[in-house]
Order: structure tokens, then sequence, then C-alpha cells
């Protein structure tokens, strides 16, 4: 096949560095030494990831986030792979539309999903629950696992299955020893993503949160909308790209997951 | 090999989670669009069907619905604009850049929406990178206005949706048999005739899928026309948190949200229908 | 070791009867084929001794014990997948462990038995490799000692070799009977390739619509079809409509007439079946009776043969193949030849009395 050529390269080049323009104009004007963000920067202080890190504020924020990601994810990883499970293997009547609904909240707009609910828990005043927050990201973050699942799953053929039974291993045993092991990258990809999709989202987390509650990216974006931008924003969403780049990079080398998107 | 219950009592936590969770609260909001909203006191018990009307029928609503549907075609086409090349570049390229690549297109996706966006204020505002560099250049004596318009909003949306366009896209280009191609290339044809009677047809199906993605994304965006159009220059997404959570009109909000669900799930209907015509015309 | 019987066993799918009431038995130490064109069972019947597939009527037995109900894990079989199924999360040295460590093997034992297995399969240094960095070939041998380690009663092969490239597959049908013969394990070899079959098997059994047509060793399938379906299916032939004559004799279409050995009574429809390396072609004049005379249109040499096409006179079309060495190897297109019948080696089978095998 022909090699792309010059124009395409060059224009491919410049496609991909406008994709990477704010993240690179964020990072570097978190080092600025004005107390207003500028670019360029002037001077060069590590002074506003010192502040940011040793705000309460901040530092309560990101801790929610964290915990709220994690058991979003890990409740996402149990019915999740277990949903996918049972639709791969077509053990429920209707599995094509089960998983078309599985799906829906991927294209649905996040924005309905955020009032509906909002109305939903001040109905059953859930809200400002936690546990109720964390279902919420739950059917926003459970479709990637089904979707990483499923493909994942596509690859445990049923001869594989057929040649661990012929072989002497019983039901549980094919499936710890055989089912699982290939079913890994799935769940690595599709909880990576889960993570990601928990921590990052604004638009159903900012209706549900009561009083005292806040996330990073809802804080990050009510200081934004109310006061404008200073440095402090621009160093707690460098440490944001440091630790998103540092988790995509680990879970490339992991599993690949780049053939899960 | 068939065991229902098994079945069933491995997809149900999920099921129920997404009914209780999801389907049923969207039923909910439905009555609650066809009540009237008394300033002060909430939603009252009459029934109404104004909510709806005065979409149709008020001129700033009507801008609204209409600047929304107006962004969504421009950044669907722009990062198919965009997207195309990068997708076509990265198919034919060696396999180290392909993943290179691919790489830089998916980290910005798994960025934070919100710092992305906090970025594109950084060069897009009065003070920012692009006015500034205008202006030292001697280009423009005073800044343009890059922020809080449709231009703003534009270029965030596009760049935060163009990631989807490329991986979809790219895709559909590595799906065509190589042959074809090489076919076409016996029968004489020249790159451009090839691209453009071969490979651009043949990805049509991703063009499409695509296209339907980042309209749909685009116009139920929330935090990046909020961020970059500020609270003055709205749209249906924005719109619907200020009912919500400025003027506490639920009823308003929700007919809102419906106009804004009825359309997406439209446009995905009569994209699956397209497409499968395109697939054949079977079933 | 063990005698394997298939007792009238039926497999009846939604639609149709896939197997219709096969009784089967293969000795101890016997390689049994299961030979027949696409459809006709031969999968079903591999899946049903397996445990893959639960039989709608019948039984299997092993060594005398019933084991039609008995799932595939307690079977103590071993089973060649024409995917090889090899597990890709696993190293070679692991697949071939795995029934192994289902019985309970385990420490030095696991490690010599492992080893021998993939030394019979010539891949004892390849043991920490994974299946994707491997050729197809090597793939199937790793199939094949996984398949042969625990040493199981019985080992059942489905189209192994399949997927393999020609000069390969006839290399391992060697190997494959040369490792069968000295484990001396009861085997089971379903293939649709006629020549696969006579290589590596003791006895045939050729199956057309879940039926089993013969059952008997490649020399007396090839030499004796049980019928015409049988006839037609092993080695390429020529065949002719027509009608029996005389006692012993048929008289062709195009009014030919052949002596034959065996035929039914006289005046009854029948199909004659000539192989075409059972006929003779002799210049012209020709000795000997029993000749059909007709014209060479088309000469190919295939190495040790020649192969003809020639119009008969009749307006029949018959394909010869003669050794290229003798003097019936140089003629040419054009020329007339006379056609002589082995009456011994031509087939004729009645044509109402075998409309299920057709």
């Amino acid at each position: 096949m022909t090699r792309p050529s010059v124009l395409l390269t060059a224009f491919a080049g410049l496609v991909l560095i406008f994709l990477q323009l704010p993240v690179i104009v964020v990072a570097i004007s978190a080092f600025t030494e004005t107390s207003y963000l500028t670019f360029p920067p002037q001077g060069f202080t590590l002074r506003w990831f010192g502040e940011v890190l040793t705000d309460p504020g901040w530092l309560s924020a990101i801790g929610f986030s964290l915990l709220l990601a994690f058991m979003a994810t890990f409740a996402s990883l149990v019915v999740g792979t277990a949903a996918a499970y049972a639709i791969s293997r077509r053990m429920i009547p209707g599995s094509e539309a089960i998983a078309s609904f599985l799906m829906a909240p991927l294209v649905f707009p996040a924005v309905v999903i955020g009032v509906a609910l909002l109305q939903f828990y001040a109905v059953v005043g859930w809200r400002g629950n936690f546990a109720a927050l964390i279902a919420a990201h739950v059917v926003l973050t459970s479709p990637y696992v089904v979707r990483a699942c499923l493909s994942s799953l596509s690859g445990v053929k049923i001869d594989l299955k057929e040649a661990a039974g012929t072989l002497g291993a019983s039901g549980f045993t094919t499936f710890r020893l055989v089912t699982l092991p290939l079913l890994k990258p799935g769940m690595v990809a599709g909880g990576f993503f889960s993570f990601i999709t928990s921590l990052d989202n604004v638009p159903v987390t900012i209706f549900l949160l009561g009083p005292g509650q806040t996330t990073l990216p809802v804080k990050i974006f009510t200081a934004i909308d109310q006061g404008g931008v200073d440095p402090g924003l621009a160093a707690i969403s460098t440490i944001l790209i440091l630790v998103t780049g540092t988790a995509l990079a680990i879970a490339e080398r992991w599993v690949g997951f780049s053939r899960f998107v | 090999m068939m065991r229902p219950w098994k079945g069933v009592a491995l997809a149900s936590p999920l099921l129920i989670i997404l009914l209780v969770i999801f389907l049923t609260p969207v039923l909910i909001m439905l009555p609650t669009s066809f009540h009237e909203y008394v300033p002060g006191k909430g939603t009252s018990d009459a029934w109404t069907l104004s909510n709806y009307t005065r979409i149709l029928t008020d001129g700033y609503y009507r801008e609204i619905v209409g600047r929304t549907l107006l962004m969504g075609a421009i950044v669907t086409a722009l990062t198919f604009v965009l997207g195309y090349p990068l997708a076509l570049f990265m198919a034919r390229t060696t396999p180290f850049w392909r993943a290179t690549a691919t790489l830089l297109v998916i980290f910005p996706l798994f960025l934070n929406l919100v710092v992305r966006s906090f970025g594109w204020i950084t060069i897009l505002a009065n003070r920012g990178i692009v006015n500034n560099f205008l202006m030292d250049i001697g280009l423009i004596d005073s800044p343009i206005r890059l922020l809080f318009n449709l231009t703003g909003l534009v270029i965030g949306l596009t760049h935060i949706y163009l990631p989807f366009m490329v991986l979809m896209l790219l895709s559909a280009i590595q799906n065509i048999p190589r042959d074809v191609e090489q076919a076409a290339a016996t029968l004489a044809a020249g790159r451009l005739r090839i691209f453009f009677t071969i490979t651009l047809p043949l990805t049509a199906p991703g063009i499409l899928a695509g296209s339907i993605l980042v309209f749909v994304l685009t116009i139920s965006a929330l935090v990046t026309p909020r961020l970059l159009g500020g609270p003055t220059y709205k749209v249906m997404a924005t719109l619907i948190y200020d009912e919500f959570m400025l003027k506490l009109d639920w009823p308003s909000g929700t007919s809102f949200a419906f106009i804004l669900t009825l359309i997406t799930l439209a446009i995905i209907w009569g994209a699956g229908r397209i497409a499968r015509r395109w697939s054949g015309g079977t079933a | 070791m063990a005698r394997l019987e298939l007792d009238r066993l039926v497999k009846r799918f939604a639609d149709a009867d896939v197997v219709k009431g096969v009784s089967l038995a293969v000795e101890e130490g016997e390689l049994v084929s299961l030979l027949g064109p696409s459809g006709c069972g031969k999968t079903t019947i591999l899946r049903m001794i397996a445990g893959l597939l639960e039989p709608s009527g019948g039984a299997v037995r092993v060594a005398g014990e019933d084991i039609t109900r008995t799932i595939p894990a307690r079977r103590d079989i071993g089973l060649v997948f024409q995917s090889y199924a090899l597990f890709p999360h696993m190293t070679v040295f692991e697949n071939v462990a795995f029934g192994l460590r289902r019985r309970g093997v385990k420490g030095p034992d696991l490690t010599r038995r492992v080893d021998e297995a993939l030394g019979m399969v010539q891949l004892g240094h390849l043991g920490d490799r994974y299946p994707r960095q491997m050729s197809g070939g090597q793939q199937q041998r790793v199939a094949l000692a996984r398949a042969v380690a625990p040493r199981p009663r019985l080992l059942l092969f489905d189209e192994p070799l399949s997927n393999l490239d020609a000069q390969l597959r006839d290399q391992m049908q060697i190997e494959l009977k040369q490792m069968q013969k000295q484990l001396g394990i009861t085997s089971v070899f379903v293939t649709h390739d006629q020549t696969e079959a006579m290589t590596i098997s003791d006895r045939i059994c050729i199956l057309a619509d879940g039926r089993i047509q013969q059952y008997a060793t490649p020399e007396e399938i090839y030499d004796r079809p049980a019928n015409g379906f049988v006839a037609r299916f092993i080695g390429r032939s020529n065949r002719y409509q027509g009608r029996v004559h005389a006692p012993g004799i048929v008289q062709l279409e195009g009014g030919a007439r052949l002596a034959v050995e065996d035929v039914p009574a006289p005046g009854t429809a029948v199909e004659i079946v000539i192989r075409h390396e059972d006929a003779a072609l002799l210049a012209l004049p020709a000795d000997g009776g029993n000749t059909l005379s007709g014209t060479i249109r088309l000469r190919s040499f295939i190495g040790s043969r020649v192969q003809y096409v020639l119009d008969l006179d009749g307006g029949a079309e018959f394909v010869a193949e003669v050794a290229a060495s003798g003097p019936a190897g140089r003629f040419g297109p054009g020329e007339k030849v006379a056609v002589q019948i082995d009456a011994g080696r031509a087939f004729v089978a009645p044509i109402a009395a075998e409309g299920a095998a057709a």
C-alpha cells in the first residue's frame, strides 16, 4: 500500500498538535509566578502546586472524587462483567436488545440523566446520599465495562471451553482457568474507562451533590464558572493531566487497551 | 445449553440498576413537563401544554434550539474535515506511528473535560494566547471576541469530540479490504480518483456512525458550552441547567430535556435506518 | 485402552434427523475414520462420543461401560479440534499440562510427562512459547500433544489437518498414524478427505445422510464398494446410465454393450461406474473384447500418469488415467483409440433402489 503523502502527514501532524494544545497550555501556565494566568508564563514556581495540595477544600474534593470513582468502578465491574457474560453466551432471550439498552447511557444526553435523577432523588429523598451517587455513576460507567468485556469474551470461543471439558475440567474450573484469564484484559480496560468517566463527570454529578459535598471536576467547574481562571486551577489541572497520562501509559502497557476504545 | 434462569440472574443486577436509576427517572420527568410552574411556589397541580408550545412560539427559545442544532452541524462537519485525513494517515502509516498517533488521540479523550475547556479559555480569552499573539504582530489593534460566542463553542467542542470521530473513521478505513484499492490501482485509477470512488464510499457507514455520535454528544454537551459560552450565550443543555439550578422551573427544564432527548433518539433511529438500507436493505 | 461401541445412535435437531441410527464398533487400538460429504453427520457422531452433544437415542459404550450421559470431563478422552483450540493465555507447556493437572499429576512427574508428550511431536524445545508465536503446523502438534499427554482411553480427531497446507498435511498424516500405533489408543478420526482417510485408517466408515454406507478396510472399500454411493464417492469415476441387457451384460445409453461381473436381473435400469484408472487404452485395431471406441480430445501429463479426456463414439465423455511409461501414455489429441473395460472393476448399481443414498 502507498505510504501517506507529505501533505497528508503534515496535516495529520497539525491535527495531533491541535489535540494536545489546551493540555500543553494549561500545564505550562501552571508554573507562572504571577498571581493571574498568563501565557507564556513569567518566571517559574511550584508555589501553586503547593497551595492546592495543602488546601483542605481541594484535598477533600480529590478524596471524594477518588472514593466515588473507585466505588463506581468496582460496582460496574461486578454487575457489568456478569451482564456481559450472560449476553455473550446468549443465555437470555433478546440478548441483542438488552445489549443496546445497556449501552444506551453512552449516547443519551448526560444532562437529561442528571436532571431526571435530580427530580427522582428529590422525590425519594436520596439527594446527597453517597450510595445513590455511586449508583448514578454506575449508570454512566457500566456501558464501558460491558462493551470491553463483550469484546474480550468474543475471543473465548466455545471450542476453548469444550477443549477444557474434554481434558477433564469441570464447568467451574474451566471458568477459573480459561474464561476468567481471557476476560481480564476487557475488565482492566473497562475498569480504566469506568474510573476515568466517573472521575470526569460533571453533568450528572453536579445535580446530585448534597450540601458540603463536591467532586474535583465539579469544584473546578464551579470555580471557573463563578470566579474565572487563576494559576491554582492550572496547577490542579496539571496534576490531573499527569495522573491521567500515567494511568493511560500503564493501562496501555498492561493490556494494550487502545484496542478496546 | 440454554439456561435462562442463570442468564437472568447474571444480567439482572445491572438491568435493575438501569431500570431504577435511569429509565424510571427519565419517564417520571414526562408528567412534570406537562405541569405549570408558579414562581415562588414550584410545580402546580394543573396540567398544561404551555411548556412545549412556548418552545415553539417564543423567539428566545427557538433561537436556542436553532443555535444548538447549528452548533452540532458545524462541529460534526469540522471533526470530519479534520478527522478524516488524520484517520487516513493513521491507517496508512507504519505500526509505530499508528500506535503513537493513537495514544495522542486517546490522551485528550481521557483528560478531564473541565481541564480541556479551561485550556481553551486560556488560549481564546481577550488577553489569551491567540489575541496576544495577533496584537503583538500588529495584525489587530483590539482583541477579537473568541469566547462567549459560537466561535468559542465550536472550537472547544470540535477539540473535545474530534477523537471520537477519528477512532470511528480509523476502524472504518481499516475495514476496507486492501485488494479493492489495489484492484482500482491496476485499473489505472489515480490516487485522488481511488480516494473519491473507492475509499470514501466504502467508509460511508463509519462516517455516518461517527457523525451521529459527534452530533448527539455536541448538542447535549453541558460543561464546555457553559465554560466557553458563559452564563449568557446559551445552548439547550445549559438552558436546562439554568432552569433547574437557578430558576428552579422544573416543568420548563423537563420539557427542554424531553425535546433534547427526542431529537437525539430521532437522529439515532434515522441513522440506524439509513445504515440498514446501506447494508443490503434486509431486516 | 478400550473398545468403543456405538449402539443405534440417533441425533435429532429441531428441523431434521442428522444421525439416523448408527451402530459401530472400534476395536482396541484401532484407528477408524468417519468419512463422508459435509452434512453426513460425521462431526455430530464425534461430538456425541466426546459428550459435547447429547444423543437423542442409542448408547455410547467404552470398554463395556455406558457413558452416554457422562459429562466430557469424566470420559477420559482426548479431542483434537479442527481449530486447535489452544488456550491463548497459556504457554505450550501449560497447554499440554492442562489435562494432566486435572488428573492430579504434579511435580517432577508432570514435567516429565509434558516433556514426553512434546517430544513425541518434536516440540520438546518450545515449551515456554505461546501459541500465537507458533506456525499453524506447530500449533497442530501442540494440540495433538495436549490430547495424548494424559494417555486417554479414547482419542478423537475432528478434521485436525484440514487447516494445514498440502505438504505439511501429508507429513502429519504419517506422523499421526505412527504415534497412534505406538500409543495403541483407540481412535476415531473425522475427515472429508478420502485420501487422508485411506492413508491413516485401519478401517473407514463411510457415512451419507446420517447412515453408514460401508464400514470396512480401505482396500475393501476401494475394491468392493458396497453400493452406488460408495462407488461414486471413492476415487474419481466415469458414470453412465444404462440397462441390464442379459446376465453379465449391460447396455449403455449410447447403445454400446459391456461385460460386467455381478449385475442385477436383466431389464433393470442401472448406473455404471468406471474409475478413471480402471480402463486400458489400446491402439486400433484392438485385440480382445469389452471395448468402447472414442477419440482423444485432451491429454494432460500429471507426473507418473497421463490423463486423457475422450469423446466416445456414442457422444458421451470418458476420462482415463494410464501409466505415463506404457505405450498408452503416448497417444495424442485427435487419435482414435479403444477403451478396454475390466469386467471385474466396473461397478453396476440399480438406479431405483438407492434413492436414499444418492
